[in-house]
């Protein structure tokens, strides 16, 4: 925490807590539906309800561990990797989110 | 950084004196589980991508994770999910300032271990088993 101060420490803190619930319905509705076949899955994930828990899991835990990472990059990286590795760790936070937001967009409204 | 008069004083922790403990385990494990997420993160990602533009990929992925591997990879991550969310309650609980008896912190750690198993398995065998593969 010693880095970006409390403003990450309170992310954190408010991440996990939106997190507990929706990981608890991921585990339980999502992992269920391992085996569903495509046209199977995208019924299901077509369904509001879904889609939106399924973004806001992903995006809301997509937050959660860049801030997560950052943190465990300040405690073993001191060299010039470290600007490299935040760099990257922020490249595939956004390409997450970006891209769950537009599959279930399109999943939702154009399927 | 430390000057040479500085990086001769012991370190603490010190990198030799010390004992395994519950506690110890649980906060590395739930560091290690937090970065398993993080390529669990990737892998939802791609799997609800080709849900939405490849079904061809999408088949692919379904087929990959009934196999061997992609059981190992599955449970990898809904135990590690367990873990770390239960875990995360234990750190919540400290933020609050209680929970931090050594024998509370000890026995809590057990606890998530114990249920974090108990939890993905029977996730697990819900979800392989309605597979019905
Ligand atoms: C998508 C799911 C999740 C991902 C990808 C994720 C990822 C991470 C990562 C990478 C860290 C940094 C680890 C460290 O600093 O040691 C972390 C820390 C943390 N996570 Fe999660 N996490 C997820 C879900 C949750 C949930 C459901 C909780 C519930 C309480 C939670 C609570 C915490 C807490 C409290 C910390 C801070 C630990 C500390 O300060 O040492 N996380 N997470």
């Amino acid at each position: 925490m010693a880095h970006k101060g409390t403003s990450a420490f309170i992310m954190q803190r408010a991440t996990a807590a939106v997190l507990i619930p929706l990981a608890i319905w991921f585990l339980v509705a999502v992992v269920s539906h391992l085996g569903a076949d495509y046209e199977a899955a995208r019924a299901w994930l077509a369904r509001p309800l879904n889609a939106g828990l399924m973004a806001l899991f992903v995006i809301i835990g997509a937050w959660h561990m860049r801030i997560g990472f950052e943190e465990i990059i300040a405690d073993y990286i001191h060299s010039s990797v470290r600007k490299t590795l935040s760099a990257l760790n922020w490249l595939i936070t956004i390409s997450i989110i970006a891209g769950v937001l537009w599959a279930v967009y399109n999943i939702s409204f154009a399927g | 950084m430390a000057t040479s008069a500085q990086s001769s004083r012991p370190l603490s922790p010190h990198l030799q004196i010390w004992r395994f403990t519950a506690t110890m385990a649980a906060s590395i494990t739930h560091r290690g589980a937090g970065l398993v997420l993080y390529g669990g993160s990737m892998l939802i990602a791609l799997w609800l991508y080709a849900l939405a533009f490849s079904p061809a990929l999408y088949a692919g992925v379904a087929g990959f994770v009934k196999g061997p591997i992609g059981f190992v990879i599955v449970a990898g991550y809904v135990w590690s999910l367990c873990f770390h969310l239960m875990n995360g309650l234990r750190h919540l609980y400290w933020d609050s300032g209680r929970g931090f008896a050594l024998n509370t912190a000890r026995m809590t750690a057990w606890l998530v271990y114990i249920a974090s198993f108990i939890a993905a398995a029977i996730v697990l065998w819900a979800g392989y088993s309605a597979m019905g593969a």
